[in-house]
């Protein structure tokens, strides 16, 4: 066994490993103002306790729908402050765009994996059921499980859970695909077969040689779809499936606001604002990565 | 073809198939001549009268169909009178109802109307496919058999072509308001009967419109049915434009597409002021929206969630004084609502002036809450608020929310949409819920009797379980008497001690406050207070006009 | 050719029926529409005889079987919540209004983002290429609902314009808002590829040939710009065909469109079974169709690339 692990090691050596360029990538200016975006609403997000002016549920009643001023952003129509409940929506927005993320990546790569490594009909069937879940347009299958998945009684976590889960499940299938053509070419190449010869696992041959030289595509695709999923959580909340009130998303606050977009421009400006200003910033960060680590392969 | 070639003939494949979808479209009825043009959010869900149960489909067929008699205003009250039936009668004993017909109504495909049509018609109800038999079933007899299988004898007989006869298993008074429901409308059986034509889609009347178009999502057309009974109708045609968004009415109003329209949230007194007060139409209508506790009576006793808020109606009543109504009625809904001071909408038949309502105390309602066992809300659980998804409710509870939970009562929202609203609190009752319920017709037994019978728990109508004897036994008493001034005592009786044991903590009678251009004639003088939304169920529309 | 176009042609089939036991799962989880259709007060007795009406006293597996029976004879079956109204019918009013957004659309983001690309292309890291990548990055960054509500508030609400929503038929005025908002977005995916493929084609030796020859620049590029431009416009079509159908729905329900979209989000709220699975089954035979033209459009365009070995 001893000996079978020291050829296996040195045939991982052969292995070619991706050279860490973060670095580089944050030399940009331009990645260093998205990062800063990034984490500045992830702080304003989880300080918002703290941070925020007022509570996200407290009415000021006579101080309904007052104009950008002794409240900084305004107020809405039951008179809550719109700074304090843009923060607290912020949870909500970055919570599900992240961990939707995390889900469709979990699920685009055992799935690539599986299908690229396999091939023959595993690759048939989870191709086909990739296609089919890819023949949906996609926010229209969230709208559909948002909307079952709406049982009594429902917490606050379990609603967001619902929302992470929704979003990961539509969103993994370009996921997929690429990750399968990586492992297709990687499949092919000397070390792999290497390894296979020398009577490795499929399992130690998956988790040692093909995914490594995934992480960096996953890692780009993954970052750029940070933004797709805050954006696919603002419009489950725009359609009134979003979490319950009076917790506030931006997608929630939108929809509020679009009965006074006549007269009360800023409740809906400014969330609006903050859902395209978030969205930029992890697209850009993503840019930045794609240009940094894989400036060929991805583009 | 080189690729500029291709690219080209995309991008000009691409305009031009755009622009002749756009400006040529499927051709449709055009609106030329004296329509008026009225708005509704949705579509209606259908026209046909047997499955009617939401007041727009309810507010668009009553212009296409008549029944035997309908709601006719007399002093303060609104009595069933002759409509397709000339005159009726009812038989001292409360059981033998007889119609004689108006002879020459014609349906609007020519045939003339006769007591059979009334035979099929009734019977129809109690068919399938039909949501409504309640209005029926029991009352008529032979009517639970009948509507098992239709080939069971039904207490309605034609005498003859021009008399109409239904008999019932007991008096039952309100019976003959049930008659005056758009349910109960007739229908020609070569019609309704026509797979061919899906009769929700394509209805046959006798009204003042006849049916014309109906674009899905875009709008539906009635026109002018120049052999109405009552009179050819002044105008061409009612057409009902489908405009989802309240803020798009309301422009649409004001460039002057439209005859009348709600106002959105937020915008009452903006957009009254804009409009001058002749084209201002306010009155209040039969609807008391209430917040619903959910009683461990009977089978739910071991029910944990519903204590402590429905076993201890301390806590109720404190909560009844600590809700705003005034703030409710005045701020959030801009005067669309009036502070409930009761159960029955004022002005119905049977309601009591005088009640003394709720005005809000936050010191008695504290006061209250110590006295219940939690005095600050120390030691009470969290309870859920279930409620309906839509933007006007959600805006109210959370106004209700912040006022409860000042007195320290901790309250969670939790939004459902309508089906699944009517599911929960139907299977099983609810610590709390926000509901409204509108008078089917004007007789306290759609109320009284209808939500808080203990007969009626769940889907029938008392969805919060409550169960007192002497409310039954006042109830059913008053059913089965026929003059109001001996059914009003117990009425009076029976709403008083629900009032104090609180199922429901009602909140607001809703007050329609809606623009209706001063040229619009007939509408306005005859509003009743069932006439919800911009429809106008209850308006005679062949005497409308626009002048 | 052929045996290609046959193979993708049946490999759509297990996708449809997919789609649709996907669709039919989600809508019996969902529950049934009976108690939205019955309102507040009803007895037992009469829901049981509603619900057998609409066949909700058979089995799933039942139900399901008989859906697809229908199915493959091209039948959607009827609106439960629309009482009887054809599926199909409904469906295709919608689609002809949402084609009309989504062509329109299309158009926008093809003359907008071709031409923004070859400005950017032309000279590169200029202050036109920044403007256009700014434009760009942020155009990806909207959401399509976001976009409407600020032009309705520039246009309707202050220009007075264009209508604030709502749909005639016939009438281009109404379409001009949502169809500017749902393409803005895609012309800022076109504008980015058209730039990069310009820039590559630029750098080419033939282009530096055709300037030495004295064509002059603008002809030379804008007839490179014009070839070269063909391949994202198709790509970025082809992909973003998905998510036009997905902008689409928040578009429609912003602008109050009686698209696809607002029905289908209409029926998902209403409990409609037989809406919600007809619509998703329509949808996605027009996503693989779509797919499968881009597919054929590319090895009709490159003849690099090439099928049926």
């Amino acid at each position: 066994m001893a000996t079978d692990a020291a050829i296996l090691t040195a045939a991982e050596r052969l292995a070619p490993r991706p050279a860490p360029r973060w670095a580089k990538a944050l030399r940009n200016p331009r990645t260093i103002a998205a990062l800063a975006v990034i984490l500045l609403t992830l702080a304003m997000a989880l300080c918002a306790p703290w941070l925020a002016p007022h509570g996200y549920k407290d009415q000021y009643r006579g101080e309904e729908n007052l104009a950008p001023g002794a409240y900084l952003l305004g107020t809405d129509d039951l008179g809550r402050d719109i700074l304090s409940r843009m923060m607290y929506g912020a949870q909500v927005s970055l919570a599900v765009g992240l961990c939707a993320t995390l889900v469709s990546m979990l699920i685009g790569v055992a799935v690539g994996l599986l299908s690229g490594y396999f091939g023959g009909w595993a690759d048939s069937v989870l191709m086909r059921f990739t296609d089919t879940i890819a023949a949906f347009p996609s926010l229209l299958l969230a709208m559909a499980i948002t909307a079952v998945y709406d049982r009594p009684h429902q917490t606050m976590a379990e609603r967001i859970a619902v929302l992470i889960f929704a979003l990961g499940i539509v969103g993994w299938t370009g996921m997929a695909r690429l990750v399968r053509s990586q492992v297709l070419t990687i499949k092919g190449e000397d070390y792999v077969n290497a390894a296979r010869a020398l009577g490795a696992e499929d399992r130690h041959i998956i988790l040692r040689h093909v995914l490594p030289n995934c992480v960096s595509p996953i890692i780009v695709v993954a970052t750029l779809a940070i933004g797709g999923n805050i954006l696919g959580e603002a419009g489950l909340s725009f359609l009134g499936l979003g979490v319950q009130a009076p917790f506030p998303s931006w997608g929630g606050m939108l929809a509020d606001a679009r009965n006074y977009v006549d007269t009360f421009w800023w409740q809906a400006v400014f969330p609006g604002t903050a859902i395209v200003i978030t969205v930029l910033a992890f697209n850009l960060f993503g840019d930045s990565l794609r240009d940094a680590l894989d400036p060929k392969a991805l583009k | 073809m080189n690729r500029i070639g291709v690219l080209a003939a995309i991008v000009l494949g691409v305009a031009g198939l755009f622009l002749y979808l756009a400006i040529t479209g499927f051709s449709s009825d055009s609106l030329d001549g004296k329509f008026l043009r009225l708005a509704i959010d949705t579509d209606p869900k259908t026209l046909d009268p047997i499955s009617i149960t939401d007041t727009i489909s309810d507010g668009l067929a009553r212009k296409v169909f008549n029944g035997l008699v309908k709601l006719k205003k007399d002093g303060d009250a609104y009595v069933p009178t002759g409509d397709l039936a000339e005159k009726f009668e009812i038989s001292p004993d409360g059981t033998r109802y007889t119609f004689w017909l108006r002879k020459g109504v014609k349906f609007h495909n020519g045939r003339e109307v006769k007591a059979s049509d009334f035979v099929y018609s009734i019977g129809r109800l109690l068919g399938p496919g039909s949501t409504r038999a309640d209005w029926v079933k029991p009352f008529v007899k032979g009517s639970e058999a009948f509507f098992k299988d239709p080939t069971a004898p039904l207490g309605v007989k034609a005498v003859d072509d021009y008399t109409l006869e239904i008999e019932l298993e007991k008096p039952f008074a309100p019976f003959i308001q049930h008659l005056c429901t758009v349910n109960l409308s007739v229908v020609p059986k070569e019609c309704a009967d026509d797979k061919s034509k899906p009769f929700a889609r394509n209805p046959v009347g006798t009204g003042p419109f006849k049916f014309s178009e109906w674009k899905d999502s875009e709008r539906v057309v009635l026109r002018r049915f120049d052999d109405y009974f009552k009179g050819r109708p002044k105008l061409d045609g009612v057409a009902f434009l489908i405009v989802k968004e309240p803020i798009t009415r309301l422009r649409k109003y004001e460039n002057g597409e439209l005859h009348a329209t709600d106002i959105p949230n937020g915008k009452v007194k903006e957009a009254t002021a804009k409009a001058g007060p002749e084209n201002v139409l306010e009155y209040t209508t039969w609807r008391t929206n209430y917040i619903g506790f959910g009683m461990p009576n009977g089978k739910y006793a071991d029910h944990k969630e519903l204590q402590p808020y429905g076993s201890n109606k301390l806590l109720r009543q404190a909560i009844s004084y600590a809700i705003d109504r005034e703030y409710l009625c005045t701020k959030v809904l801009e005067g669309r609502g009036v502070p409930a001071k009761g159960i029955l909408p004022p002005g119905m038949p049977a309601f009591k002036e005088g009640r003394p309502g709720w005005p809000h105390d936050l010191e008695k309602a504290k006061a209250l809450l110590a006295e219940a066992g939690y005095p600050e809300g120390k030691g009470l659980p969290k309870i859920t608020l279930l409620h309906r998804n839509d933007e006007n409710t959600k805006m109210i509870v959370q106004a209700l929310q912040q006022d409860m939970e000042k007195i320290g009562v901790p309250v969670e929202l939790q939004a459902r949409d309508w089906n699944a609203f009517l599911s929960q609190v139907d299977d099983n009752p609810q610590p709390m819920y926000v509901l409204g319920w509108v008078a089917d017709y004007g007789d306290p037994d759609n109320f009284l009797f209808v939500l808080f019978h203990t007969k009626q728990w769940g889907e029938a109508g008392n969805n919060t379980r409550f169960s007192n004897p002497k409310v039954d036994e006042l109830v059913e008493k008053a059913r089965g008497l026929a003059a109001m001034t001996d059914r009003a005592p117990l009425y009076h009786e029976a709403e008083s001690i629900i009032l104090d044991e609180m199922p429901w903590v009602p909140t607001y009678h809703v007050r329609n406050v809606v623009l209706l251009r001063k040229e619009v004639k007939g509408i306005r003088e005859h509003i009743t207070p069932f006439d919800t939304g911009t429809e106008f169920p209850q308006i005679d529309f062949h005497l409308v006009d626009i002048e | 050719m052929h045996t290609y176009l046959l193979r993708r042609i049946l490999q759509t089939l297990p996708v449809l029926v997919g789609v649709a036991l996907i669709a039919f799962v989600f809508s019996e989880l969902a529950g049934s529409p009976i108690r939205g259709l019955l309102g507040q007060s009803t007895s037992e007795d009469i829901r049981r005889k509603v619900e057998a009406y609409y066949g909700f006293d058979k089995s799933r597996p039942e139900r399901f079987l008989n859906y697809m029976q229908r199915l493959s004879k091209g039948d959607l079956g009827v609106s439960i919540v629309q009482n009887g109204e054809p599926v199909t019918k409904l469906l295709l009013g919608g689609l002809a209004v949402t084609a009309k957004l989504a062509l329109g659309a299309i158009f926008i983001a093809i003359v907008l983002g071709v031409s923004l690309g070859i400005l950017a292309a032309r000279r590169p890291n200029s202050l036109i290429d920044y403007g256009a990548s700014i434009f760009a990055s942020v155009g990806v960054s909207f959401p399509a609902f976001f976009l409407g509500i600020l032009l309705i508030m520039v246009f309707s609400v202050r220009l007075k314009l264009l209508p604030i929503g709502g749909y005639e038929e016939g009438q281009v005025k109404y379409l001009i808002l949502p169809c500017v908002s749902l393409g803005l977005i895609s012309t800022a995916s076109i504008a980015r590829l058209t730039r990069n493929c310009m820039i590559e084609a630029l750098s080419k030796d033939f282009v530096r040939l055709a300037r030495a020859k004295g064509v002059s620049e603008w002809s030379a590029v804008l007839h490179h710009a014009l070839t070269n431009a063909l391949v994202p416009v198709i790509t970025v079509i082809g992909n973003d065909f998905a998510s036009l159908l997905t902008g689409a729905v928040l578009t429609e329900t912003v602008f109050g469109l009686p698209g696809i979209g607002l029905k289908l989000s209409r029926a998902i709220f209403s409990h409609d079974l037989p809406v919600v699975m007809g619509a998703c089954v329509v949808l996605s035979l027009i996503f693989v169709v779509a797919n499968l033209l881009v597919d054929l459009s590319y090895s009709f365009l490159d003849p690099r690339i090439r099928y049926g070995d």
